[in-house]
């Protein structure tokens, strides 16, 4: 009978976080791992986790799983010791210890700042016409061009996201 | 019914469900509706492990539309929020205005009213004025009514007195108790009268003519 493949393509191709702990001495502390997915989408900007602290949870007989907490490194920028919720995932690709520092060497910063957020934004054109109606009628001069300030606040925070 | 047909014809269920169907309800069989298989009959074999595959999404279509999107909603929200201030402003400007209507609604209102308050108390004040001076006059009418009726109280007592003081001229005093029971044996009633109609006493047989003294006494 031939082979016959059932279930969907597959997306992921590396290891969970639990088959890589569950491996390691100690559990992997101090170990740099990383998603294989941003590593793609970002190539040039780091991101990456070193553990900090690795707590093993029987989840069933032979089914391993951990709660990981590591010091993240987003797209080059340092965020902090953060619980990783998407160990289960079968994206992660474990750092050799002999290259964690010229893997670590981060020369690229995704900057939220550098990118440009106007403050502006010119008027819709319907509405525009009836503001400049409305102030013909109460007597004022209407100028050229009608700005309405442009509120940037979801815009960076979408941004500065995962998933940007 | 669906296993009688079986017997006689090797169909598929999904024919037979047809038939079925067509037996049952009075409607012609008419194989062109859309058929979906009743929940207890199991997935077929070749329809086991199906999997759909995702939709194709063009990587870079994905992205310039998604920065695009990002951008157009934030533009959106702009938009509204600008209105929605603008909208709060008109508000307050439109509270400001009715409270200043309300009050001078209000203060017209109050003007109105004063003016009907003074009107009435005067009236109500003449109407007042005069009740008073009714009551002092009806007050004044009684006493001098009272006053009259105590006079003419007294007069006819003081009437009465003398009526009973002459009356008391005729009394018998008990010291001459004597002398009164004689005059009375001696004296004679004389009942041999008659009655006009007004009352008038008339004595005697002839009333016209004059009696003579002797008759009396006798």
């Amino acid at each position: 009978m031939p082979i016959r493949y059932v279930g969907r393509d597959p997306v992921q191709f590396a290891k969970s976080l639990y088959e890589i702990c569950r491996q390691l001495r100690d559990w992997g502390v101090g170990r740099v791992v990383y998603k294989h997915r941003l590593s793609e989408l970002h190539p040039t900007q780091k991101s990456y986790f070193r553990l900090t602290s690795v707590v093993p949870v029987l989840k069933s007989p032979g089914e391993l799983a951990f709660q990981i907490w590591g010091h993240e490194v987003f797209r080059g920028r340092e965020k902090g010791v953060n619980l990783i919720t998407e160990g289960r995932k079968l994206d992660w690709v474990l750092v050799p210890k002999e290259e964690e520092k010229e893997f670590c060497a981060v020369r690229e910063v995704y900057d939220i700042k550098q990118i440009p957020v106007p403050t502006h934004m010119n008027c819709p054109p319907l509405l525009e016409l009836s503001i400049k109606g409305e102030m013909k009628a109460r007597g004022q001069a209407p100028p050229e061009k009608i700005q309405i300030p442009f509120i940037a606040d979801n815009y960076i925070k979408e941004l500065d996201s995962y998933w940007a | 019914m669906a296993s009688c047909l079986r017997l006689l014809v090797e169909t598929s269920l999904k024919q037979q469900a047809l038939l079925v169907s067509a037996c049952t309800s009075r409607t012609p069989l008419v194989q062109s509706v859309r058929f979906r298989k009743p929940p207890w009959v199991p997935v077929a074999k070749s329809k086991e492990f199906y999997v759909r595959k995702p939709t194709p999404v063009d990587q870079e279509e994905y992205e310039e539309l998604k920065a695009r999107y990002r951008f157009y909603r934030s533009e959106v929200d702009s938009v509204r929020q600008f209105l929605a201030q603008d909208l709060s402003a008109r508000q307050h400007n439109l509270e400001d205005q009715d409270l200043r209507a309300d009050e001078a609604e209000v203060s017209l209102m109050m003007q109105h009213l004063q003016e009907w308050n003074t009107h009435v108390a005067a009236v109500r004040n003449e109407r007042q004025l005069q009740e008073q001076l009714d009551h002092e006059q009806m007050l004044k009418e009684r006493l001098a009514n009272q006053e009259k009726q105590r006079m003419l109280d007294a007069e006819r007592a003081l009437a009465e007195l003398e009526e009973k003081e002459a009356a008391a001229a005729s009394f018998i005093d008990p010291d001459k108790l004597d002398e009164a029971i004689e005059k009375l044996i001696d004296s004679r009633k004389d009942y041999n009268f008659a009655i006009t109609k007004s009352g008038e006493k008339l004595f005697g047989e002839y009333p016209d003519r004059k009696t003579p003294e002797s008759h009396k006494q006798s």
